[in-house]
């Protein structure tokens, strides 16, 4: 093969990327109808306000008439993450680690996080032990039993950083603290391969619920907060800021929807309809059951801040910093135009509201 | 013995051969270089439409060669090392047992028709089954964590074997068989003298693709895995979205994927030289 050979292969593969399609399209001009890709996670409970949006179609509102939404929903954030690096994705949901890994990859695309969907300190940070576990004086000594112990939590997510936090307080040296997704930690618990893990609701609850784990702490006992936020591709909102606006002002309803609790029932409806290998019961245990202070549980299952408010802000301070010492990302602080929720305060101001929206209280 | 003028000396044979592996040396690594070139062009320079999300080669290489990498993990790192260490033992394991279980198998299949029809039609049944679909029962059937690692990755190698071996089996012209029964060959001769080495390219070929498919299954395995592993470090790339790393961790699979079948290559060489001798003699 010579250099003509090589620069046909080349040519052929422009012509072959070359999407005329995907160019003629674009997202249009302000006013007018759009179609877009929303994603996000089916098994993470601070982001089921997508599940409202989806099932309410609360954007048809707001978004201009004929506009089509389009869904991806997989099991977590990574298809999200590179569905959104790749404009397969325009908006999306996010636990907080996974929308601050997506900001940094801002050579590929630039996504900013643009409104923070709630804020709480059991969502992510749930400690689960195996049913024969002692019966722990404390939420601190369950973490101080996990020394010696082998434990699971996905790398580089919010519970990877509350399991670590947790650990160092406590002093607590497991002999191994595996990598390993939602799915496998929970075949091990089934197994009984492990003696314990951190990961999040629904599953948390699901994985109690059947009985093969037990809730031992959360952040609520060691004052770690997570959150999930709304993230946005910048050339979306550059282009129609109108759709950016829009879909906040719709977000904004599938909030306060959520957080009245005269809701419960309907939420769970809309997320079981979508999640049917969750029981109700799991759903519900997830995000509107108060479990006791002894096992990590808190009255506010979480709150909405919607903006970035200062303690909203520390957290993720504190978790790019984690992300970096892990090697998860090659930076130690976010880029300030990373999160822009200038769009969602002119919403609030709008609407004569204030930060926290609301919440959802467990009972 | 006067030797000709055209008798190729053992000094002259051993060059001649230097020369042809040098040759083909070049050739793979013309190729290889092709390669990264079309990267660097479609990624790098011309940063095109379905490639410019791609990391970049230079972003790749210097990653993978940094002292300090940014995603913890280059040459220069002890867990490369760990890794590919981990992954080899795993897929050697699983193909070492894939090969004793899978010949004798396909030996049985291709020799018996009852054994073929007790077992083929089962077999034929789970093959498709991908090893991902496997994971969740892997975990409970088997104790610990390495043990559903190898058995994963054990399955499509299993697989290729066992139908290679049956193959061959089937393969071999049938007036040889005839011929040696006519000649008084009893069940053990026929075996040792037709079978075995009319079977030996065939089950050869099975072992080539056998560690291949070892390699890729791995991927799915070690999602399992939890700490170390090639196919781990790739999951863990997707998941943390740490794209250098996929691509540390797929070359790094690749590579070593090619050296074990390299190796497999050589033994097979090694263990049916009479069948190139006596084509060589037929030509």
């Amino acid at each position: 093969m010579n250099l003509k050979s090589v620069l046909s292969a080349c040519g052929l593969a422009a012509a072959v990327s070359w999407n005329p399609l995907a160019q003629a399209a674009g997202y249009g001009k302000p006013g007018e109808p759009i179609a877009m890709t929303v994603g996000f996670p089916c098994c993470y409970a601070a982001t089921w306000s997508g599940y409202v949006m989806k099932e309410k179609e609360l954007w048809k509102k707001y978004l201009p008439a004929g506009s089509e939404i389009s869904y991806n929903i997989p099991i977590a954030g990574p298809p999200i993450v590179n569905g959104m690096l790749a404009d397969k994705i325009q908006v999306g949901y996010l636990g907080d680690t996974a929308a601050i890994a997506l900001a940094t990859k801002n050579q590929v695309a630039d996504v900013r996080l643009v409104a923070t969907l709630a804020l709480a300190t059991d969502q992510c940070n749930v400690l689960l032990v195996r049913p024969d576990a002692p019966a722990f004086d404390s939420p601190q000594a369950a973490a101080k039993w996990l020394d010696g112990k082998e434990m699971a939590a996905p790398r580089g997510t919010c519970a990877d950083r509350f399991a670590q936090d947790m650990l160092k307080r406590e002093g607590a040296k497991p002999a191994s603290n595996l990598n390993q997704t939602i799915e496998v930690i929970t075949s091990n618990f089934k197994a009984r391969k492990i003696d314990a893990a951190v990961i999040w609701e629904p599953v948390a609850s699901q994985a109690v619920n059947a009985g093969i784990a037990r809730r031992a702490a959360s952040g609520a006992n060691f004052d770690v907060k997570d959150a999930a936020f709304l993230v946005m591709r910048h050339d979306l909102m550059q282009a129609r800021p109108d759709v950016a606006k829009a879909w906040l002002q719709a977000e904004l309803d599938a909030q306060l929807f959520m957080s009245d609790p005269a809701n419960a029932d309907a939420v769970i409806d809309m997320v079981n309809k979508n999640v049917p290998s969750f029981s109700r019961e799991d759903l519900r245990s997830a995000i509107y059951k108060r479990y006791p202070a002894q096992e990590g549980g808190a009255e506010v299952r979480l709150s909405q801040p919607f903006v970035f408010t200062p303690e909203v802000r520390a957290l993720l301070a504190d978790q790019t910093t984690f992300l970096h010492s892990v090697k998860g990302i090659a930076v130690t602080q976010l880029r300030e135009e990373a999160v822009d929720d200038a769009i969602a305060g002119e919403v609030l101001k709008e609407r004569g509201l204030s930060s926290p929206v609301g919440q959802v209280t467990g009972r | 013995m006067a030797r000709d003028k055209g008798d190729p000396t053992a000094f002259g044979l051993a060059s001649a051969r230097l020369a042809g592996m040098l040759r083909s040396l070049g050739w793979v690594a013309a190729g290889l270089a092709l390669a990264l070139l079309f990267w660097f062009l479609t990624v790098d320079v011309m940063a095109l439409p379905r490639f410019r999300n791609l990391p970049r080669l230079a972003e790749v290489l210097s990653e993978w060669a940094s002292t300090q990498p940014v995603y913890g993990l280059s040459i220069h790192t002890r867990e490369y090392y760990e890794h590919i260490a981990h992954s080899l033992a795993r897929v050697l394991v699983a193909f070492g047992l894939a090969t004793l279980l899978g010949v004798p198998l396909g030996l049985a299949m291709g020799t018996s028709r009852r054994v073929r029809e007790y077992v083929f039609p089962l077999f034929e049944i789970l093959r498709p089954i991908p090893p991902l679909a496997w994971v969740p029962l892997a975990i409970l059937m088997f104790r610990g964590t390495e043990t559903p690692i190898v058995f994963l990755t054990f399955l499509a190698s299993f697989y290729a074997t066992t139908l290679n071996t049956m193959l061959g089996v089937q393969s071999i012209d049938a007036s040889l068989i005839r011929a040696a029964k006519c000649l008084g060959a009893g069940p053990w001769t026929m075996f040792r003298r037709i079978i075995l080495p009319g079977t030996l390219p065939a089950i050869f070929g099975g072992l080539q693709l056998s560690v291949g498919v070892a390699w890729f299954s791995l991927v799915a395995a070690e999602m399992v895995s939890g700490e170390y592993g090639l196919g781990y470090i790739i999951n863990t790339g997707y998941s943390m979205a740490t794209y250098p790393t996929i691509f540390i961790g797929m070359f790094t699979l690749g590579i070593v994927g090619f050296a074990t079948s390299a190796a497999i290559r050589g033994v097979e060489r090694a263990l049916t030289q009479w069948r190139r001798t006596s084509l060589g003699e037929q030509a």
